[in-house]
């Protein structure tokens, strides 16, 4: 299995080098995973393909676009395919504009520690997701990845409905002060 | 084992629809109204990158195996065509922050207030409807300042982007950025701000289902 260093390595290589073997490497690591994801939300195989080509497209013209130090290239390709995903209903071709992708705006006075910390997200980011238990995330994933419902999750793993509830909730108030604590923040606003 | 009742939170119905955006579920225009909110104010961005990046490390986790991923037949000619694609022109593109609409909200209603078919609902209120998409229902609204909208429920969950402006109603004061959500059983009537007129982008979608209590109706549905 590809590691995300050298998954990264290979986007330089077509950013810079219009690498094709390089490509057909990310191709082949990405293309069925994507996939996957696709059909599991719905998509025919048939439109699974047509959204899979626009993302790998998208990942051949733009990947200078690719900023690893924000977010890595599984991060990327994710929102990318989620985004055409929901927007192939729209007939005309301008991108879905992913708000990861607009400016930070950071404030005058934040200090310089602070402002180099937030260069490297997805790492913080990570290392603030390990902080919940695994049994927490794993509601996560059923309530929200796989869309079930809080007595559909009680049912399948046996607990309480409102424990269900309880955990969920302190899943994401854990992960929000941890984020923080982490300095993984967007400072400031437009005002 | 006993769980100690939790008083609910209120960015509990907030915390599920940020999740479901991160996760792909939510219909265009409800992606795009959390996407506009996200652009304008930065606050829960670190969130969803976290919850996106749990749906991408997913990704790379469950896909090899267990056939969830069957190989994608036509590859070659895939990435034959791929490589025929001519570069695209190398300019980023940048985000409208600056505008009055957010670019995830302009490619639904485009950008320009005037263009923008707006039909008279009362005096003080204009409302530009956008084609109903199954159970959601998208449109702007435009209410002059000062101005109350009439008392109102709604049949499904109801989320609020303000644009420009602001308003009041029984749950607190909204800026240009903020999101309001109010379930079916909130009798609201939203007050624009005296000084500016407020315009907000809404949708309402009979078929979202959020936790907690923001969203009684889905309990009252399955009976707890």
């Amino acid at each position: 299995m590809s590691t995300h260093q050298q998954l990264g390595e290979l986007v330089l290589a077509v950013a810079n080098s219009r690498d094709r073997a390089a490509f057909a490497q990310l191709f082949d690591h990405f293309g069925p995973r994507l996939r996957a994801y696709l059909v599991r939300l719905g998509s025919d195989p048939a439109s699974a393909d047509e959204i899979l080509q626009d993302v790998m497209t998208t990942l051949w013209t733009k990947s200078h676009l690719f900023d690893p130090s924000k977010s890595s290239i599984a991060t990327w390709l994710y929102r990318i395919a989620r985004n055409r995903r929901i927007d192939t209903l729209r007939r005309d071709r301008l991108d879905f504009f992913d708000p990861m992708e607009a400016p930070e705006i950071v404030a005058e006075d934040i200090e310089v520690d602070r402002k180099i910390d937030m260069q490297f997200r997805e790492g913080r980011i990570k290392e603030s997701l390990m902080i919940l238990p695994e049994e927490q995330l794993s509601l996560i994933r059923m309530a929200f990845f796989d869309d079930l419902s809080h007595s559909e999750i009680a049912e399948k793993t046996g607990l309480p409905l409102g424990t269900v509830k309880s955990r969920i909730r302190l899943a994401f108030s854990k992960l929000r002060r941890q984020l923080e604590t982490n300095g993984v923040i967007d400072a400031g606003s437009e005002n | 084992m006993t769980v100690t009742p939790m008083p609910p939170l209120p960015d509990e119905g907030l915390n599920a629809l940020l999740a479901h955006y991160a996760a792909g579920h939510l219909p265009l225009p409800l992606h795009g109204l959390v996407a506009g909110h996200l652009v304008l104010k930065p606050d829960n961005r670190a969130f969803v990158a976290a919850l996106e990046t749990l749906c991408a490390q997913r990704l790379e986790l469950e896909a090899p195996d267990a056939g969830i991923a069957p190989a994608i037949l036509s590859r070659d000619a895939m990435l034959e065509s791929i490589f025929a694609t001519e570069e695209a022109s190398f300019e980023r593109t940048s985000s409208k922050v600056s505008g009055l609409v957010p670019d995830p909200i302009s490619i639904l209603v485009g950008d320009d207030l005037s263009k923008m078919k707006w039909r008279s609902v009362m005096p003080g209120l204009k409302e530009f409807r956008l084609p109903d998409r199954g159970e959601c229902q998208a449109s702007m609204v435009w209410v002059k300042a000062g101005r109350a909208m009439p008392s109102h429920t709604h049949e499904g969950t109801e989320i609020t982007l303000v644009l420009k402006g602001g308003f009041t109603d029984t749950s607190g004061h909204y800026c240009r950025g903020d999101l309001a959500i109010a379930d079916s059983d909130i009798d609201h009537r939203p007050r624009a701000d005296e000084g500016e007129d407020c315009i907000c982008f809404v949708v309402n979608d009979a078929g979202l289902r959020l936790t907690g209590p923001l969203a009684r109706w889905i309990h009252k549905l399955t009976g707890h």
